[in-house]
C-alpha cells in the first residue's frame, strides 16, 4: 500500500484542528475513512533508523555522541511525522494536498472543488503538443498534457509534495514509468509548440537533469551504466539505472522538444536541464508519455487537481491541445467534460439499500455520497415510488476509482460507516460436505499420530539439488516432469517437490542434536508434490498435484526398516487393502495382478524389491496397490544422509517410505454400493 | 582471624587492595532422623505381579511383607513417547470443523498451479495490476502457458476481454488493452480466490442457481524473500456465500459468527480497497492479551464485472472472507520467527508439546462441575 507522510502541524493547519487534537482522534478517522495511520515517527527517528546501524549503545543513548557520528541529524527535524497508508486505487490520497482535501470534505469543512478548464476560443488558440505518430508508435505511442499558470511552489511544502507525488505515481500506477512517464517544465524557459517524437538516441543532444555538460543519448546511456558514476564513497547514485531498460532496446529514443528544438526530456528516463523547474516557477507545463492512455490521463487528472490549488486561479487549468501528426487523431487535454461523462452513473435509493441492507432516504444519501467527494443530482422517483429514488452520481476528475454503481453504494457505505449497519444471517440454509480427498488425509494423518509420529509440514518449494541431487536421483530425467520458477526471488527456490523425504531430511539435520531431541524420531508429512503433465486434457495448466503421505524413522540402534514395513502393512489395513504376497501371486494367479472377477471387490497391495538410487541396496521395494505402484519404503542410502548433513552431527540410521494416498479414495468395496 | 567485626565498606578497601581474599566453603551436618535405623530397611518399589503373588493376600487383602515405598508426587512422570498433529494443522482442523458446521463446502484446492486467468483476469484484476509483476507472484518456466484455455473457456474468455477493456454490466471497465497470452500464463496461485473463481464459474454453468457456500484452507505462493514474518508460501482460509439479494450487512453478520467461533467476540470494519470486491472491508478483532484492534483479515462483495460475465443472475450477490491460518498460530504457539512453525526448521519439540487446539474460551461455561465426584 502507497504510504503518504505528513508533519503533525501541517495535518492540524490544513484539517482545521488545535492542538488538542489526539493522535487517536485521527487515527480513528482515518480508520473511518479507510485509510491507516500506519507510524508515527519523525526526520530525526527516521534518519537514525536509517543510518544508525553502525552506533555503539553509548552513542545511541547520548545525543551528543549520536550526532557527532551522524551529522544529518543535528538539523534533522524532531516533529511528529504521521505515516498513512492509503489504498492503490485512490491516486488523489497520494499527497498532503489531496490527502488533507479529501478528509476536509469528508468531515465537511468544504465541498469539492469545482475543477475547471480556463476558457479557450477553440483549440487552435492553445498550446499544442505535436507527436509523431508514426514515429512515436515504434517505442512510446502516447501523450497528454497540460499548464498550470500562475502557480506559487515557493513554499516549505508545496515544491517538495509536487516532487513525491510524481514519484509515488511513477512507482505505481506508472509501473516504475513503463506504462506513464511524468515531466514537469518552467513554461517560460521553453516555447511552444511541443513535439513529441522518436529519433535514434545518437541524434538526441542535451544536458540532462543534473549532468555537468551535454552528450547524446547513447552517450548518456553509457554515462549512467558507467563506473564512474558514483559518489565518492563508491556507492552507485544513478538513480534513473533501474528504467534504462525500458527503451534500451530501441532503435529509437522518445524526446520532447520545444519550438526552437530544446530538449525538455528523454521519457521515460530524464528530463532536460534546461526546463526544469524550481520552487520559484510559475507557469509549468507538465507532460506525460505513455503505453496507456487511459493511465496517462489518470495520472495527468491527478497532477493538475491537487496543484492548480496553488494557482492564482485555484483549481482552473489551461488546456493543451494534442495532434498526432499524419493522423486524424487530436484532443482537449486534460478533459474534465469528458471525464464527468465518462463517471457519470445513474443509480438510485432502492439499488443502495438493497446492496448495503440499510433504508437510507435520497437525502440522506446525497449528503453522505458529497462527504466522500462525489456530485450528486436527486430525483426523479422511479417505479416504485418514494422508495426509489434515481440518483445521478458524477465522479470529480480526482476520482477515477468509480467504475461502476457498486463503487458508489461503497461510498454510501464508508460515510454512513461500515459499522452502523446491521448485521444479518443468509436465511438459506446450505448443507456442509468434504472434500474426500481432505478428510481421507485428515483420517490418516489420525492413524500416523496414533502411530507414535511426529506430524511436520515443509514448504513445497525447494532447491533441484535438494529434491534431486541429493536424493541420487538424476535430474535430467525428470526435466519433462518438474514444476519450474521463473526468476525466484529467494534463490533456494527452483521448482515445486516431487517428493516429501527431501524436505523432511532436511527438518532432520535441523532438529538432530539439538537438545530436547532424543532419539528414535518418528516423524511423518502429508502433502502435495507437485508434477508437469503434458496430459491437458485432465489438467489444463500441464501440471497436477499429487497427495503424498511420507514417514520416517531416525534411530541410532536399528534401520527401522520393519517398522515401517509394520506402518505400512497398518496404513493399509485400516483402508481395508489385504497384504497379497507377490509369492501368491505368482502360484495362484499365474504372476498376474488378480482380476476384477478374481478379487471378488476385494483390494490388494503387494510389495517387490525395487534398486532406487536414494536407497539402500537390498533394503528397499515398492508398494502396488491394484496392480500399480504407489510409493516405496527402504533403508535410505547413507550419501543421501550426508547429503542433507544427517549424518555429520550425529551418525544415525534412517528408514523412510512415501506413498501416493489417493489411491485411497476409491472406497473400500465393502462400503460400496 | 575474627572478620565479623569488620563494616562493608571496609571489607571491600581491604579486597580492592588485594589483602583479603574470599573463599566460600561447603559443609553438611549429620544427625539422626525420625526413621534412623542401624539396618538397612527392605523396601517395595514398585508393585509388580511377582510382589503380589509374594506378598498379598488378595481375599483378605492381608499385605505380609516389607513396607512399601512412598511415592513421590512432587516429581512430574515419565516422558512417554507419543505421536503429535502440528499445531497449523490442529488450527486447520478447527477452522474447516467451524465452517463445515455452518453449512460450508469444501472446494477442491489441489492445485498449485493456476492460469493467470483464473487467479487474476476472472477476478477483474487489471493486467497492469502491480500483484501480477514479477516481484510479487511466482511465474513458471515450465508448464509456462495455459494454452488449451482459450479453446475450452473461449465464450467466457471473450466476455472477461470485454468486461476488462470496455466494461459492461453497467461498468466503464479498466479501459486498456487486454492480452490473452498474459491471461494464459501460468503460476504458482497467489490466493486461494483462483479457485473460488473456478468454483463460482461451474456454480454459474448450473441452471437453476443455487444458493451455495464454500470454503477452502489450502496454501498460496508470494515470490517474497524470507525472513522471520515472511514465508513465500502460506495458508489462506477463504468463505464466500452466494445467494439472491445479499447486502453488506449478511457479510458483516458471517464474517462476525465466524469470528466468534474462533475466539474472537468483538470485530469492527474498515473500508478497504480490493481490485475484485466492492465493497471491500479489513476486518479488525480485539485482542484480549493487548486491548487494541488488529487486523484479522479481508473481505469483500464480489464486483458485479466478475460475477456476471461468468453467467451467474445479476440478482446473484456473493460475499467472501479471507484470513492467514499462520499468524494466530504464531501468536497461539508464541512462535516468533514463523520459520521455526513451518518449513524445514520447525521445532519437533514445539511441534511434540502443543495443546489441544480449541476455540470454545469465548462461549460461556455451561454447568461445568467443579471437582470429580468421588467413586
Amino acid at each position: 500500500m502507497p504510504t503518504v507522510e505528513i508533519k503533525r502541524k501541517l495535518l492540524l493547519e490544513k484539517l482545521d484542528k488545535d492542538e488538542s487534537y489526539t493522535q487517536k482522534a485521527f487515527a480513528d478517522l482515518c480508520f473511518d475513512f479507510g485509510i491507516e495511520l500506519d507510524e508515527v515517527t519523525s526526520e530525526y527517528t527516521m534518519i537514525l533508523h536509517n543510518k544508525g546501524g553502525s552506533l555503539t549503545d553509548k552513542q545511541r543513548k547520548n545525543k551528543k555522541l549520536r550526532e557527532q557520528k551522524i551529522p544529518e541529524l543535528k538539523t534533522a527535524d524532531t516533529e511528529d511525522l504521521y505515516k498513512i497508508d492509503v489504498p492503490a486505487n485512490r491516486y488523489d490520497l497520494l499527497c498532503v494536498e489531496g490527502l488533507t482535501r479529501a478528509l476536509r470534505i469528508f468531515e465537511q469543512k468544504q465541498t469539492q472543488p469545482d475543477y475547471k478548464l480556463s476558457s479557450f476560443d477553440d483549440e487552435k488558440s492553445l498550446i499544442t503538443f505535436h507527436v509523431n505518430a508514426a514515429n512515436c508508435r515504434k517505442v512510446r505511442n502516447y501523450a497528454v498534457g497540460a499548464v498550470l499558470r500562475n502557480i506559487d511552489l515557493d513554499d516549505d511544502v508545496r515544491y517538495d509534495s509536487l516532487m513525491k507525488l510524481q514519484e509515488k505515481m511513477h512507482f505505481n500506477i506508472c509501473r516504475k514509468r513503463e506504462l506513464v512517464a511524468i515531466g514537469t517544465h518552467d513554461l517560460d524557459t521553453i516555447e511552444a509548440p511541443f513535439y513529441f517524437d522518436a529519433k535514434p538516441p545518437e541524434s538526441i543532444r542535451f544536458k540532462a537533469l543534473k549532468e555537468a555538460k551535454e552528450m547524446n543519448a547513447k552517450q548518456l546511456f553509457a554515462w549512467y551504466k558507467s563506473k564512474e558514476y558514483r559518489d565518492a564513497s563508491g556507492n552507485d547514485i544513478c538513480a534513473v539505472k533501474e528504467y534504462l531498460h525500458l527503451i534500451e532496446n530501441s532503435e529509437v529514443f522518445p524526446v520532447i522538444t520545444d519550438a526552437k528544438g530544446v530538449v525538455l526530456s528523454l521519457p521515460p528516463i530524464i528530463n532536460g536541464e534546461h526546463s526544469k523547474i524550481t520552487r520559484k516557477t510559475k507557469n509549468v507545463f507538465i507532460e506525460c508519455t505513455a503505453l496507456d492512455l487511459t493511465k496517462a490521463k489518470i495520472v495527468l487528472n491527478t497532477l493538475v487537481t491537487m496543484f492548480s490549488e496553488y494557482c492564482a486561479d485555484p483549481f482552473v487549468v489551461e488546456p493543451v491541445y494534442v495532434i498526432y501528426d499524419g493522423t486524424d487523431d487530436a484532443y482537449i487535454s486534460p478533459d474534465f467534460d469528458a471525464h464527468r461523462r465518462l463517471h457519470t452513473f445513474e443509480t438510485s435509493t432502492a439499488y443502495i439499500n438493497k446492496n448495503l441492507g440499510t433504508t437510507l432516504q435520497a437525502s440522506n444519501v446525497s449528503d453522505l455520497l458529497k462527504r466522500m467527494g462525489l456530485d450528486v443530482q436527486v430525483g426523479p422517483e422511479q417505479g416504485k415510488g418514494k422508495d426509489d429514488i434515481t440518483l445521478t452520481v458524477c465522479a470529480p476528475p480526482t476520482r477515477s476509482d468509480i467504475l461502476h454503481p457498486v463503487d458508489i453504494v461503497e461510498d454510501v457505505a464508508i460515510a454512513h460507516g461500515y459499522n452502523n449497519i446491521p448485521f444479518r444471517l443468509p436465511e438459506h440454509a446450505t448443507t456442509a460436505s468434504e472434500f474426500v480427498l481432505n478428510s481421507i488425509s485428515d483420517k490418516l494423518r489420525y492413524e500416523m499420530a496414533s502411530c507414535g509420529f511426529v506430524e511436520v509440514l515443509n514448504w513445497v518449494l525447494i532447491a533441484k539439488k535438494e529434491n534431486f541431487d541429493f536424493m541420487l536421483i538424476d535430474e535430467r530425467q525428470k526435466v519433462q516432469t518438474t514444476v519450474q520458477l521463473n526468476k525466484p526471488k529467494a534463490t533456494q527456490f527452483e521448482i515445486c517437490r516431487t517428493n516429501l523425504l527431501p524436505g523432511m531430511f532436511k527438518i532432520l539435520s535441523v532438529n538432530i542434536g539439538q537438545k530436547n531431541v532424543s532419539l528414535p524420531l518418528h516423524l511423518f508429512e502429508v502433502g502435495d508434490v507437485v508434477f508437469a503433465d503434458a496430459d491437458l486434457k485432465n489438467y489444463e495448466c500441464g501440471a497436477r498435484n499429487e497427495r503424498r503421505l511420507a514417514a520416517l524413522t531416525c534411530n541410532r540402534q536399528q534401520s527401522g526398516f520393519e517398522t515401517l514395513h509394520g506402518l505400512l502393512d497398518r496404513i493399509m489395513e485400516q483402508n481395508q487393502i489385504e497384504f497379497l504376497p507377490q509369492i501368491s501371486i505368482d502360484s495362484q494367479y499365474d504372476g498376474k495382478w488378480p482380476s476384477a472377477a478374481q478379487s471378488k471387490g476385494k483390494r490388494f497391495y503387494s510389495i517387490r524389491e525395487s534398486q532406487k538410487p536414494s536407497f539402500f541396496p537390498n533394503r528397499q521395494a515398492v508398494v502396488l496397490v491394484d496392480g500399480v505402484e504407489i510409493g516405496y519404503f527402504g533403508i535410505i542410502h547413507p550419501k543421501v544422509l550426508k547429503n542433507f548433513g544427517i549424518s555429520t552431527v550425529t551418525p544415525v540410521i534412517v528408514s523412510a517410505l512415501e506413498i501416493n494416498v489417493e489411491c485411497f479414495v476409491q472406497p473400500p468395496q465393502s462400503k460400496r454400493r | 582471624g575474627n572478620l565479623s567485626g569488620l563494616d562493608k565498606s571496609s571489607l571491600k578497601e581491604l579486597k580492592s587492595r588485594k589483602l583479603l581474599a574470599s573463599k566460600q566453603d561447603k559443609y553438611f551436618v549429620i544427625s539422626r532422623g525420625a526413621n534412623y535405623s542401624a539396618q538397612r530397611k527392605e523396601q517395595v518399589k514398585d508393585i509388580t505381579l511377582e510382589v503380589v503373588d509374594k506378598y498379598m493376600d488378595i481375599d483378605s487383602n492381608a499385605w505380609n511383607g516389607p513396607e512399601i515405598k512412598k511415592y513421590n508426587f512432587n516429581a512430574k512422570g515419565q516422558t512417554l513417547s507419543h505421536g503429535a498433529l502440528h499445531p497449523l494443522m490442529k488450527m486447520r482442523t478447527e477452522m474447516r470443523r467451524i465452517l463445515l458446521d455452518m453449512g460450508f463446502e469444501e472446494m477442491q484446492t489441489n492445485r498449485y498451479v493456476e492460469s493467470s486467468f483464473w487467479n487474476f483476469d476472472a477476478l477483474f484484476q487489471p493486467q497492469q495490476h502491480p500483484a501480477r509483476d514479477a516481484h510479487d507472484t511466482f511465474f513458471l518456466d515450465q508448464p509456462h502457458s495455459a494454452e488449451v484455455i482459450t479453446e475450452k473457456y473461449a465464450g467466457y474468455m471473450q466476455r472477461v476481454k470485454a468486461t476488462h477493456t470496455n466494461g459492461g454490466y453497467g461498468s466503464i471497465g479498466w479501459r486498456y488493452d487486454w492480452k490473452e497470452s498474459e491471461a494464459k500464463k501460468n503460476l504458482l496461485r497467489t490466493h486461494t480466490t483462483a479457485v473460488s473463481s473456478r468454483t463460482l464459474y461451474k456454480l454459474a454453468q448450473m441452471k437453476p442457481f443455487k444458493p451455495s457456500k464454500y470454503f477452502s484452507i489450502d496454501r498460496v505462493f508470494r515470490n517474497e524473500s524470507i525472513d522471520a514474518t515472511h514465508l513465500a508460501e502460506f495458508h489462506q482460509v477463504e468463505g464466500f456465500i452466494a445467494d439472491y439479494d445479499l447486502t453488506l450487512g449478511h457479510l458483516l453478520g458471517v464474517i462476525a459468527e465466524f469470528f466468534k467461533r474462533i475466539g474472537i467476540p468483538d470485530v469492527r470494519f474498515k473500508p478497504a480497497y480490493n481490485p475484485y470486491t466492492e465493497p471491500s472491508m479489513e476486518i479488525f478483532g480485539k485482542s484480549a492479551e493487548r486491548d487494541e484492534w488488529i487486523e484479522v483479515g479481508n473481505s469483500g462483495v464480489f464486483r458485479p464485472e466478475m460475477l456476471e460475465p461468468m453467467g451467474l443472475p445479476p440478482n446473484v450477490k456473493v460475499i467472501a472472507w479471507g484470513l492467514g491460518l499462520e499468524r494466530p498460530c504464531m501468536i497461539a504457539t508464541g512462535v516468533k520467527d514463523i520459520r521455526t512453525l513451518f518449513g524445514p526448521r520447525v521445532d519437533i519439540n514445539m511441534v511434540k508439546h502443543f495443546p489441544i487446539v480449541r476455540y470454545d474460551e469465548a462461549k460461556p461455561v455451561q454447568e461445568q462441575k467443579k471437582g470429580f465426584k468421588d467413586m
